[in-house]
């Protein structure tokens, strides 16, 4: 192990003609010529003290895919680096930097799909192409913060593919449009609810059962949290959680009728744990759920996505 | 970045990304799992663009579809092409086997027959420059003059059916069934063979009988010609006839091309006589012929006989056995008219009253 770390704060300064090897922070320079020419940054004009002020960025803003705090060796650097989609990385950081051939290059690449995934997000050709111009125009850099020029791409840190990246940009683009012009809806939308006449039960035995609830999620991890939000909250297909999981629908089966037995057993035993028998804590299960104040999604999330702030992009 | 961080934050594209190409770390999968789980906002943009790039992906992946499908038909008929292929082959092979054997099935007649030809070959058998193996004469009495036509127009393998019945009878049985015709076809030749010798027999008898030496040979040929005309009322050219340049026919296409030895005349052969190069044959029209060599040239002899030539004959060939085959170095040929005299020659040019 190789005792040259490397922080985040450290920064390199070198030109392309430098001997970065010999400059903290920077790489090796054998390991830097290969990822070169493997990248094919010559292809973009890319110099070799531009690339190896990109990887370093890229690297100490993920640390390396270590913990925090942790230095990286030579080793782990390189493997962190092998493991970048670097052709893409390179372009995307070439035509955030205003290189026209990687602007022609992009353009000829991405051109059509970034417009076809709009058409596709939105479902509608119109909304799609002024989506996909939009993000267009930011990527282009036509957007200023404090007088500099912006380019969203400059995000891009090469661990997915660019062509995900923008499908994802363009996801998350839509979806904040819609949250924010469909978050209130019109009243005839509404099925209202025929009054219910029930018997009140005892509130003490509710909030019993509350807790209980509360819990017994609470207990669960983050993958089986997650696989019962998207299964009863989003109503998403076992398909849908299996791909997003990269496994396979019978294992997503399999693992949501667990997590449901074992937040039953889990329930039943946080009422036995508050004084109940197990004849009432079976009892209390059998309770319409309507009659509970219970907020299943506020206590799958942790928080409201209303009420996060999206990391402030560049 | 720990857990309280982010869940106060959204994940960026390029983590959300990388966790739905399932490039991140097994740590920080954790933690986007976790913000997942909570965030239905970011949990809706990963299935978005999931769903998106599943219906891209067909898209960009079609080419490369296309080609390998492509490549797979084009692979596919290019297999389904050596069916044909294949059969034809097959077929052909299979029209050259059955040919091979049919050439065989006569080869192994024509090999037969010598054996018998001697036999049935009268006065006129018995060329000098005959082979071993070759008949020397037609196994069947001569084709009309008609039917010569025909041969000539006919094909060889239609010709192959025109043979005596034995043989027609043996090439028309199938090639597994060789020998049994072989064996059909010399109990065949054997029968009229001795049929043969018996009216030679009583022909030699008869001419004892006269003490006529003269007269004895001529009723021995009056008798052989009436009584047997079908074994060499038209005897074959001698064997070097064409014999050797179709080593594979071997005899029977030599018996073929002497009956069917073109005459400048154009009629049918009625009677041949070989000795040493040269050939001597008679027409219908008693016109005789002289040939010296392999039978390509004949030039009309001229004529220096009384009446119409309807024989020739060596002399030796006579005074020998009918069966005796070896040729003798001091013959003279002989013509016979249709009176029953004979003029005699050595060179077949010129010719004197015996």
């Amino acid at each position: 192990m190789e005792g040259v770390g490397i922080t985040p704060a450290q920064s390199v300064e070198s030109s392309a003609d430098e001997d970065i090897a010999g400059l903290p922070g920077a790489i090796d320079r054998v390991l830097l010529e290969e990822l070169l020419q493997e990248c094919d940054g010559a292809s973009c004009g890319l110099e070799r003290g531009e690339f190896n002020e990109i990887l370093l960025d890229v690297g100490t803003a993920q640390n390396y895919g270590l913990a925090e705090g942790t230095a990286a060796s030579r080793q782990q650097q390189a493997t962190y680096f092998r493991a970048l989609k670097l052709g893409d990385l390179v372009l995307a950081h070439a035509c955030a930097a205003g290189n026209e051939r990687a602007w022609e290059r992009f353009v000829a690449i991405y051109r059509q799909p970034l417009v076809r995934a709009a058409i596709a997000i939105t479902g509608s050709d119109t909304l799609g192409r002024d989506l996909a111009d939009q993000l267009y125009g930011e990527l282009y850099g036509l957007t200023t913060r404090d007088g500099e020029r912006r380019c969203p791409l400059q995000s891009y840190r090469g661990r997915g593919s660019l062509i995900g990246w923008l499908r994802t940009t363009l996801a998350q683009r839509h979806v904040d449009h819609h949250r924010q012009t469909h978050r209130e809806q019109p009243l005839e939308e509404f099925d209202a609810p025929a009054p219910v006449h029930e018997v009140q039960k005892p509130a003490a035995e509710l909030t019993v059962l509350e807790k209980a609830v509360e819990g017994a999620l609470q207990r669960c991890d983050a993958e089986e949290r997650y696989v019962l939000a998207a299964y009863y909250l989003d109503e998403r297909t076992l398909l849908q959680i299996a791909k997003v999981l990269n496994v396979h629908e019978a294992t997503v089966s399999r693992k949501l009728k667990r997590v449901c037995q074992n937040l039953r057993k889990q329930i039943l035993k946080n009422l036995q744990g508050f004084g109940l028998s197990r004849r009432a804590a079976d009892e209390a299960l059998g309770a319409d759920p309507r009659d509970l104040d219970l907020n299943l999604k506020k206590l799958l999330q942790y928080s409201q996505s209303e009420a996060f702030q999206e990391k402030a992009a560049p | 970045m720990n857990a309280n961080s982010i869940l106060d934050v959204h994940p960026d594209a390029e983590s959300l990304n990388a966790f739905a190409e399932q490039a991140l770390a097994e740590r920080e999968r954790g933690l986007i799992l976790a913000h997942l789980a909570g965030c239905s906002r970011c949990r809706q943009v990963v299935y978005l663009a999931q769903e998106v790039a599943a219906e891209m992906e067909p898209a960009v992946a079609a080419p490369t579809v296309r080609l390998e499908n492509r490549r797979d038909s084009w692979f596919r008929s290019w297999w389904f092409a050596w069916a044909p292929v294949a059969a034809l082959a097959v077929v052909v092979a299979l029209a050259y086997v059955m040919h091979s054997r049919r050439v065989e099935t006569v080869s192994e007649m024509a090999k037969v027959m010598p054996q018998t030809a001697p036999q049935n070959g009268g006065g006129n058998s018995g060329s000098p420059t005959q082979p071993t193996g070759v008949p020397a004469t037609p196994v069947s009495a001569g084709p009309a003059p008609s039917e010569a036509r025909e041969r000539k127009k006919t094909p060889t393998s239609e010709r192959s059916a025109q043979l005596t019945p034995s043989l027609s009878a043996a090439m028309a049985t199938a090639p597994g069934a060789n020998e049994p015709a072989v064996a059909a076809l010399q109990k065949e030749q054997e029968r009229a063979s001795a049929a043969s010798q018996s009216y030679v027999m009583a022909a030699k008898t008869m001419a004892q009988a006269s003490g006529n030496e003269s007269a004895k040979r001529e009723e021995v040929d009056r008798i052989v010609t009436a009584a047997a005309p079908q074994f060499d009322a038209s005897p074959a050219p001698p064997a070097s006839f064409e014999a050797g340049a179709r080593p594979r026919a071997g005899g029977v296409f030599a018996v073929y091309k002497g009956n069917d030895a073109e005459l400048p005349s154009g009629l049918a052969v009625v009677s041949t006589a070989s000795s040493q190069h040269r050939t001597l044959v008679v027409d219908k029209a008693g016109s005789v012929f002289l040939s010296e060599g392999s039978g390509g040239h004949w030039e009309n002899v001229v004529r220096q006989w009384s009446g119409r030539a309807v024989k020739v004959r060596t002399q030796a060939a006579v005074q020998s056995s009918p069966f005796d085959a070896t040729p003798s170095p001091d013959t003279v040929f002989e013509i016979v008219n249709d009176q029953g005299k004979v003029w005699v020659s050595t060179d077949g040019r010129t010719w004197k009253a015996k």
